[in-house]
């Protein structure tokens, strides 16, 4: 069964129809594991928070009134939960190397595609990952989970001006970060 | 505008981390056994324990009236020993059976909210 909206979702699950609840955890568990891991910065604490945090939406759907997009109130459950953690964990930042399952290849040319995209997106989550706190966390929200500014500030406090220049200094780290990881890649070859 | 398309393209390409193969299952047998936990329902329901209270009030509050404002009252129960040994041994046991699933219910709920 294919669901036009979330709210339709969220009618069905409420109204007893729990498997439905996937095609949220579907739609949502990247960005929801990619904004904790932003916070936690380790890949088990993120997932196991971002299982959590799906659990505690599915109690409080039929509290959810559709004031707000669901996927809003859903990283607000994230951030909330997140930094409850963090102050109980008081994490350490850790970085890790990017998931390395094993994949079926076809060809040259497909394993070529696919060892680039690897690499990629190894570089660029390193890249995330080496940004500062406030930094990373205004990058995902604005850029992964295309939360307006107003929303940054709803949800994190962090005035609307400071998010601008979080934004505006995010980018400009995440561009040196980019470029020294490249030089980096690119000495190991050479 | 232009650099701001262009790293969100990014990042959303290639920022996006991904779960582990058994997320959803693991989510799902949560989302399960909390629905479990939820469809447990008590063995008397609310309307009949507040049935049974208001009668205990009322024949409480009853004999104690009788008792302190009827004078000269003869109200005596010729109960046998036995009889009145079973009956006595039965409301002890019964309110010690209360008392016990009140204070389990409590530790439960506080551990279930914990959970949660």
């Amino acid at each position: 069964m294919e669901y036009s909206t979330d709210h339709e979702i969220i009618k069905q699950v409420v109204a007893g129809n729990t498997s439905a609840y996937t095609y949220l955890i579907n739609k949502y568990k990247n960005m929801v594991f990619t904004l904790s891991y932003a916070i936690l910065q380790n890949r088990e604490d993120a997932e196991e928070l971002a299982q959590d945090v799906f659990i505690k939406a599915f109690n409080a759907l039929p509290s959810f009134k559709g004031e707000s997009l669901f996927s809003t109130w859903l990283y607000r459950i994230v951030i909330n939960t997140s930094l409850n953690k963090k102050k109980l964990n008081n994490i350490k930042p850790l970085i890790t190397d990017g998931d390395l399952s094993e994949d079926i290849y076809i060809d040259v040319d497909t394993l070529i595609k696919q060892q680039e995209r690897k690499d990629r997106v190894k570089i660029v989550q390193s890249a995330i990952r080496l940004l500062k706190e406030d930094e990373r966390l205004c990058i995902t929200l604005f850029y992964i989970n295309e939360l307006l500014i107003a929303e940054i500030n709803e949800l994190t406090g962090i005035s609307i001006s400071n998010v601008k220049i979080l934004l505006h200094r995010g980018r400009k780290n995440l561009y040196n970060e980019l470029r020294l990881l490249l030089k980096t890649e690119i000495s190991k070859l050479v | 505008m232009q650099e701001d398309k262009n790293i969100k393209l990014l990042l959303q390409e290639y920022g996006v981390e991904e779960t582990s193969s058994s997320f959803n299952n693991d989510i799902m047998q949560r989302v399960n056994a909390a629905l479990v936990t939820k469809q447990s329902k008590p063995l008397l329901n609310n309307f009949i324990i507040r049935l049974l209270k208001l009668a205990f009030l009322i024949v409480a509050i009853s004999v104690i009236s009788i008792v302190c404002f009827v004078p000269n009252l003869n109200f005596y129960f010729n109960i046998h020993n036995n009889i009145f040994n079973q009956l006595f041994t039965f409301i002890i046991v019964f309110w010690v059976g209360m008392l016990m699933n009140i204070c389990l219910n409590k530790i439960w709920s506080k551990k279930t909210v914990l959970y949660n």
